[in-house]
C-alpha cells in the first residue's frame, strides 16, 4: 500500500468510513497482529488486544499526527495496549514453571532453524511479567528504567524478569536442540521444535488465566 | 549467561519475530468484533450525546429558577401606590375597597390608605374600601389581609419575601389558616401613616374589616412567609462520612468499609430531591459459590475475598416526616449508579496450591448505572440557620450484579455530615 493510499484511508477513518475502516484494518492486520503476539499468551487474547488497540486507532485518529508515520503510531498503540491488557492482570500469580518444556542441550543448527511460529510459541510460553519485559527490551528496546515507569516496577525487578525470562528461553532452546530424545518432537521440512504439543487451551489456562 | 549469548538470544528472537506468521493471517471474524465494537459505541454516543443535552438543560433551568428565587425582593419591587377613595359600598358591604389600580388591571386588587386621612389602620369608617372585582365579600368570615408594605412585586407573589423588611413595614392581620391553603388572593397593604399600594393576581375577598382583629401583625406575617418559603426552593450542599459494612446478599460476614461524598439537594415543600457523589472503599468476603466467572478453575477456592473502589452517584427523594424546632426527620429512596473504579479479588484456598490463581485485579471496566436501590432515613439538626448536622443511616440494595464477580453486593451504614443551606446566601 503506498503512502497516498495509507492516507487517504486514513482520511476515511476520521470521518468514520465504514469501509476505510476495514480496509485500513486489513492492511495493517499483520503489522500489528505480530506486535500483539509477541505481547500476549495466545492468539485468543492476542485478538482481544489487537481489537482494543485499534478500536482506540479508530476512535481517536483525529490525534494522530501525520508528520509521523502512521505504522510507527499504531505500533505504539498496539504495545501500550498490550501493556495495558498485562497491567490489568498484574497480580495474577504465576507459580508455574516450564515443566513442559524438556530440558536437553542447546544447538545452534538447530535454533538457526526456527522460525518465526516457533519463536513466537516460546515467547508466548514465557510467564505474561517474563514475557512482557523481554518483549519491551530485548524486541522493542526499551531500558529498564523506560520500562519500570511503563509497568510500574522497579528497574532491578524488570532486569530480573529479564534475566529469568532469557533463562526460560535458552532451556526451552536447549529442549529444541535435543529433541531426537524427546518422544513428543515434532518434525517439520523448516524446523524443529522441542515443545511437548500443547494444544492452545492448555496454553490458555496455564498462561492467560482471565477469570 | 555471558553478555554476547544473551545479545545472540536478544537478536535471534528480534531477528526472527520480524516478519508475522500464519498467525498474524487476518480473520475475517476479527473484523466482524471490531465492527461490533463500533458499531455499539455509535449507538451510545446520540444516547450520550442526548443525556449530555438534557443535563445541560437541566442544569441551566435549575440554576435560572434557583436564581430567580433567590432572588430577593429588592430588585424586582417597586413602589406602586394605588389610589383608594372612599367609595359606594357593594353588595351591601361597608368596608369594602374601591380599586384603582394604576399597574394590574382587571385582576389586581390594591389597596392604599385615604390621603385625607392619616389616622392609620383603624379601617371601617375611616378606610373604606371597596372593589368593582370582590368576587365574594360576604363568604368569608374571618378573611382579612392587611398587610402592610410599601412595596410590592410585579410577579405572581404578592408577599414580601424579606421577612425583615415585612415585619418592619408592615402591620395588619393575615388570615393565617387561608395563607396556608395558598388559596388567599387579596392583600392590601396599609402603613403607619399612609397605606400604600399592594398588588395581588385576583381579587376575591374583602370581609369587613374589624379592628378588634388587627392583633399582633408580625407574628401572623411570619406565619405566611414560612408558608412562602414552603414552597420556594432550598437549596443546599451536604459533606458526607459514612462508616459501613458490605456483605454478598447477606450480613452475616460483613466487612467495614468507608465513603465520603458531596450531594447537592433541593427541597421543595416536603420534598428533597439530591444527587452528588461518593467515593466509597466497599471490601467484603463471598463465599465461592456466589461469585461469577467464566475462568475454569482446577482447584476451586473456598470464598473470595474483595475490596472494591467505587463511585457512587446517586439520585434519592426524601420525604419531610418530622420537623420540629431545630429538629427534622425524613425518609427516602432513590438510585444510586455504581462506577467500578477499582476491584482487587484475592482467591482464598483450602490449602495452597501449585498453577492456581491468586489475585485477579479489574480497573475501570464496570459500571452499573441505575443499578442500586437506596433506603434512607435522615435526620437533620439546625445548628444555625445556615448549617445543619446530618446523620443518615442507609441500606443500598444492589438491582442488578456488581462488579466483575456479579455478587449481590449490599451496603449498610451510617452518613455523618454538615449540610449547608445555600440559599441563606442570598438573603439579605
Amino acid at each position: 500500500m503506498s503512502e497516498e493510499e495509507l492516507q487517504q484511508l486514513i482520511e476515511g477513518c476520521r470521518n468514520q468510513d465504514r469501509k476505510c475502516q476495514k480496509m485500513l484494518y486489513k492492511a495493517l492486520y499483520g503489522f500489528a497482529m505480530g506486535i500483539c503476539l509477541r505481547y500476549a499468551g495466545n492468539r485468543y487474547e492476542a485478538s482481544e488486544i489487537l481489537n482494543t488497540g485499534f478500536f482506540k486507532v479508530m476512535t481517536n485518529m483525529e490525534k494522530y499526527d501525520p508528520a509521523k508515520p502512521f505504522k510507527a503510531w499504531l505500533g505504539r498503540i498496539m504495545m501500550n495496549t498490550s501493556i495495558d491488557y498485562y497491567r490489568s492482570n498484574l497480580k495474577v500469580a504465576y507459580t508455574e514453571e516450564l515443566d513442559q518444556a524438556d530440558h536437553v542441550g542447546v544447538s545452534e543448527s538447530v535454533t538457526s532453524k526456527l522460525g518465526y511460529d516457533e519463536l513466537l510459541k516460546l515467547v508466548q510460553k514465557l510467564p505474561e511479567a517474563y514475557r512482557t519485559v523481554f518483549n519491551l527490551f530485548a524486541i522493542d528496546g526499551y531500558t529498564h528504567e523506560e520500562i519500570g515507569e511503563m509497568l510500574g516496577i522497579n528497574p532491578g525487578t524488570s532486569k530480573s524478569n529479564l534475566h529469568k525470562a532469557r533463562q526460560k528461553l535458552q532451556k526451552m532452546l536447549q529442549s529444541a536442540s535435543s529433541g531426537s530424545s524427546n518422544a513428543e518432537i515434532r518434525h517439520t521440512s523448516t524446523s524443529i521444535v522441542a515443545i511437548r504439543q500443547t494444544d492452545v487451551t492448555d496454553i490458555y489456562i496455564n498462561r492467560g488465566f482471565r477469570p | 549467561m555471558k553478555s554476547t549469548e544473551e545479545e545472540g538470544l536478544d537478536n535471534l528472537f528480534k531477528q526472527g519475530l520480524q516478519e508475522p506468521g500464519t498467525f498474524a493471517d487476518y480473520r475475517e471474524s476479527d473484523w466482524d468484533a471490531l465492527e461490533q465494537m463500533l458499531d455499539e459505541r455509535e449507538k451510545k454516543r446520540p444516547v450520550i450525546f442526548w443525556l449530555r443535552i438534557a443535563s445541560g438543560i437541566a442544569a441551566v433551568l435549575l440554576l435560572a429558577f434557583g436564581w430567580l428565587y433567590m432572588q430577593s425582593d429588592d430588585t424586582k419591587i417597586t413602589k406602586q401606590p394605588l389610589a383608594v377613595h372612599k367609595g359606594s359600598t357593594d353588595n351591601g358591604i361597608t368596608s369594602a375597597p374601591t380599586q384603582t389600580n394604576p399597574v394590574k388591571q382587571d385582576n389586581t386588587v390594591a389597596a392604599t390608605h385615604d390621603s385625607k386621612d392619616n389616622t392609620g389602620t383603624s379601617g371601617g369608617d375611616k378606610h373604606q374600601i371597596a372593589g368593582d372585582l370582590i368576587k365574594k365579600p360576604s363568604s368569608v368570615n374571618h378573611g382579612h389581609i392587611l398587610a402592610m408594605g410599601r412595596t410590592y412585586r410585579k410577579d405572581k407573589s404578592f408577599f414580601p419575601l424579606s421577612g425583615t423588611a415585612a415585619r418592619r413595614d408592615t402591620a395588619g392581620l393575615v388570615d393565617e389558616n387561608r395563607m396556608n391553603r395558598g388559596n388567599v388572593e387579596t392583600l392590601a397593604a396599609v402603613s403607619g401613616k399612609k397605606i400604600d399600594a399592594f398588588a395581588a393576581n385576583h381579587v376575591t375577598d374583602f370581609p369587613e374589616l374589624k379592628n378588634d382583629e388587627v392583633v399582633n401583625p408580625a407574628t401572623d406575617l411570619s406565619h405566611t412567609i414560612k408558608g412562602i418559603n414552603k414552597r420556594r426552593p432550598q437549596y443546599a450542599l451536604t459533606i458526607l462520612a459514612a462508616p459501613n459494612i458490605n456483605g454478598v446478599s447477606t450480613f452475616k460476614e460483613a466487612e467495614v468499609g468507608a465513603g465520603f461524598g458531596l450531594q447537592f439537594s433541593m427541597s421543595i415543600a416536603k420534598f428533597t430531591f439530591s444527587t452528588g457523589a461518593a467515593y466509597a472503599k466497599a471490601p467484603y468476603l463471598t463465599p465461592f459459590a456466589d461469585y461469577h466467572t467464566s475462568y475454569p478453575f482446577k482447584y476451586t477456592p473456598v470464598d473470595v475475598s474483595a475490596d472494591c473502589r467505587v463511585l457512587d452517584i446517586p439520585l434519592n427523594v426524601d420525604y419531610l416526616v418530622y420537623s420540629k424546632a431545630r429538629n427534622q426527620f425524613s425518609v427516602g429512596s432513590g438510585l444510586s449508579s455504581y462506577i467500578m473504579l477499582n476491584e482487587d479479588y484475592h482467591y482464598n484456598y483450602a490449602k495452597p496450591y501449585n498453577y492456581t490463581p491468586t489475585d485477579y485485579s479489574v480497573t475501570n471496566q464496570n459500571q452499573h448505572f441505575l443499578g442500586i436501590l437506596n433506603l434512607q432515613a435522615t435526620y437533620l439538626r439546625k445548628l444555625n440557620p445556615k448549617v445543619s448536622l446530618a446523620v443518615q443511616p442507609y441500606l443500598k440494595i444492589p438491582l442488578t450484579g456488581i462488579g466483575a464477580s456479579q455478587v449481590r453486593l449490599q451496603t449498610a451504614g451510617v452518613a455523618f455530615g454538615l449540610k449547608w443551606n445555600l440559599n441563606s446566601l442570598a438573603k439579605p
